[in-house]
């Protein structure tokens, strides 16, 4: 099994508009899967549809390995917070731990204390939900969601609401139960900078459509400082920046190469090439930011 | 299916809803009796008049139709507890509670925290009706006692028990018909999402709102053919729990157990089929 989850073609269509087309998601065991969009970009209707609180109008997800019916019985491995934290506003922190507990057949001892310290409600007592703040519920969501010790968790947007300080206690706790507990996360947001603090790896969509999956070193790459040079022959010019001991180089296009190593000698490259014979049509260094990449890559440019 | 009745079975308890209605059952019981021995005075000073109202059949509104038989002093427990059930005040409490009940884990989202866990969702359903069906019960036997303990404080020595065979047949078949009901109401909230409609319309049937068009339906009915003897209220839940009374024949009993069976029935179904095919919002 190589994947602990992936979608094949999943489809989702309101009358005729499709929320999520054709999109291919590939998620390993121990990933920290990040799904980012813009808002009604279809994040929340891809997770909709992985945590079976909506159906596919086409395509199918293959969980553990099953697909279709079969993987009913693998449900109840999936945790879930989607949109707005679904609590009784009446009733305390315990209170709803305890309704999902009992409908999961959840009977160990302190378990839900337990649930209570890992997201930071352990002193909300008989606190009604009415009188919490939205970061509380928000963190009450994360709890709900990982009753009955599921693999995989689906949060969708799990930090609106919340203060910095409370963003980075939820970030700490998620990667611990990554890291200690091996539970693969989806997690949606539209703050890529955010993201990108926690996630392994990357989806981003797009008007329903899946334009890129990479690793969080893909990723990194991408938006990394490099010298960006225009030239007409980028055959011989790889040849002369091999002669330099230029090892970390990527041809993009036919006239452009990107060079992640010595920023700070485009004179000395510019000056080989043209000993070379080779033109030199334009050489600058770039440095990309995760969110320019983001809106470049989206085409969200050209509104900001 | 059983960690989810659980889960319901914990909601009811823990749910203030719960205890309020149960509250107003009581209060209704206890004013619904008091207002009872104001029109047992009242038919005293005018007897004819109160035969009258007896025999005029469904009326639309809600009201207590006290036996005239009661001028003579005596009452039966029974009759009391069957006049007052059919005044519809009762199935008022429990469409209310039904909608509040049923529709809370979609209102408040809570529904979003489990239902993936059981794709196959009916057992949602079957959960949600146990409930109801355990708090109808209670509402039901609440009343009977709460009716039974005023009228006792009320008319002492005038209240006597008769036949407990009668009684206990009549609120089975009254439980039926109340159970009926909230599950019909339980379908409504499923189907809209809204408590506020569901409940209104709940409210309004149980007022008889839809008498005029029972009238019509049956005048249509005798139009076609006089000898049919057709009454649409012989099939509808409000029909029968307002005319099935402790006196009614095994037949109308029977009735009114068929139809009670019949709307809970269809509202499982129905309520089922809606959750299965429906994307959680």
């Amino acid at each position: 099994m190589e994947y602990l989850l992936c979608t094949n073609g999943l489809t989702k269509q309101y009358g005729r508009h499709k929320a999520v087309d054709s999109v291919n998601i590939h998620i390993r065991q121990g990933d920290i899967y990040g799904l980012i969009g813009r808002n009604g970009a279809g994040k929340t209707t891809i997770l909709k549809i992985i945590s079976g609180l909506a159906s596919p109008t086409a395509g199918d997800f293959t969980l553990f390995g099953k697909t279709g019916k079969n993987v009913s019985p693998y449900m109840s491995r999936i945790g879930t917070l989607i949109e707005a934290p679904g609590v009784y506003p009446n009733m305390s922190a315990r209170e709803n731990l305890k309704l999902k507990c009992l409908a999961m057949g959840v009977r160990k001892k302190g378990c839900i204390d337990d649930l209570l310290r890992i997201v930071g409600l352990e002193n909300t007592g008989r606190k009604k939900i009415r009188n919490f703040s939205l970061g509380m519920k928000q963190r009450l969501g994360i709890a709900l969601a990982l009753v009955g010790d599921p693999d995989i968790v689906i949060l969708d947007e799990p930090i609106n609401g919340l203060d910095p300080q409370g963003i980075a206690e939820i970030r700490e706790t998620l990667s611990k139960l990554n890291k200690e507990k091996n539970i693969t996360f989806i997690i949606s947001s539209h703050i890529l900078e955010e993201l990108s603090k926690i996630a392994t790896n990357y989806g981003i969509i797009h008007d329903g459509v899946l334009l890129q999956e990479m690793t969080r070193e893909e990723l990194l790459a991408k938006c990394s400082e490099r010298i960006e040079l225009k030239t007409d022959d980028t055959g011989r010019a790889c040849t002369v920046l091999e002669s330099m001991g230029i090892k970390r180089y990527k041809v993009v296009d036919a006239s452009t190469i990107q060079i992640f190593e010595r920023l700070n000698d485009s004179g000395d490259i510019t000056m080989s090439l043209a000993e070379n014979g080779v033109k030199t049509m334009g050489i600058t260094v770039k440095n990309e930011a995760l969110e320019d990449y983001y809106l470049n890559l989206t085409g969200g440019a050209e509104y900001v | 299916m059983f960690n989810l009745i659980k889960m319901d079975m914990y909601r009811l308890i823990h749910s203030r809803s719960t205890w309020i209605i149960l509250i107003f059952v009581i209060a209704l019981a206890i004013f619904s009796a008091v207002m009872t021995d104001s029109d047992i005075e009242l038919m005293k000073s005018d007897p004819v008049n109160a035969v009258t109202e007896e025999e005029s059949g469904r009326q639309i509104g809600i009201a207590v139709w006290p036996d005239p038989e009661w001028m003579t002093g005596k009452i039966e427990v029974g009759s009391l507890i069957s006049s007052e059930i059919k005044s519809g005040l009762l199935s008022i409490l429990c469409v209310i509670f039904a909608a509040m009940f049923a529709n809370a884990e979609q209102k408040n989202g809570y529904i979003k925290n489990i239902i993936g866990q059981f794709p196959g969702r009916g057992v949602l359903i079957i959960s949600k009706f146990t409930a109801i069906a355990i708090q109808v019960f209670f509402m039901i036997v609440v009343f009977s006692l709460v009716t039974a303990a005023t009228g006792f404080i009320l008319w002492g020595s005038d209240l006597y028990m008769g036949s407990v065979l009668s009684l206990c047949k009549f609120l089975g078949v009254q439980y039926l018909l109340h159970l009926g009901f909230a599950l019909l109401i339980m379908f409504l909230s499923i189907l809209t999402r809204s408590t506020a409609f569901s409940m209104t319309a709940g409210i309004l049937i149980c007022a008889g709102l839809e008498v005029p068009i029972c009238s019509a339906v049956n005048k249509m009915v005798y139009d076609i053919n006089p000898v049919w003897e057709f009454d649409i209220n012989n099939y509808l839940l409000d029909g029968n729990i307002t005319m099935t009374g402790i006196s009614a024949s095994s037949d109308e009993m029977m009735r009114s157990v068929l139809v009670g069976v019949a709307f809970a029935f269809a509202a499982v179904i129905l309520a089922i089929t809606v959750i299965k095919r429906r994307d959680v919002r």
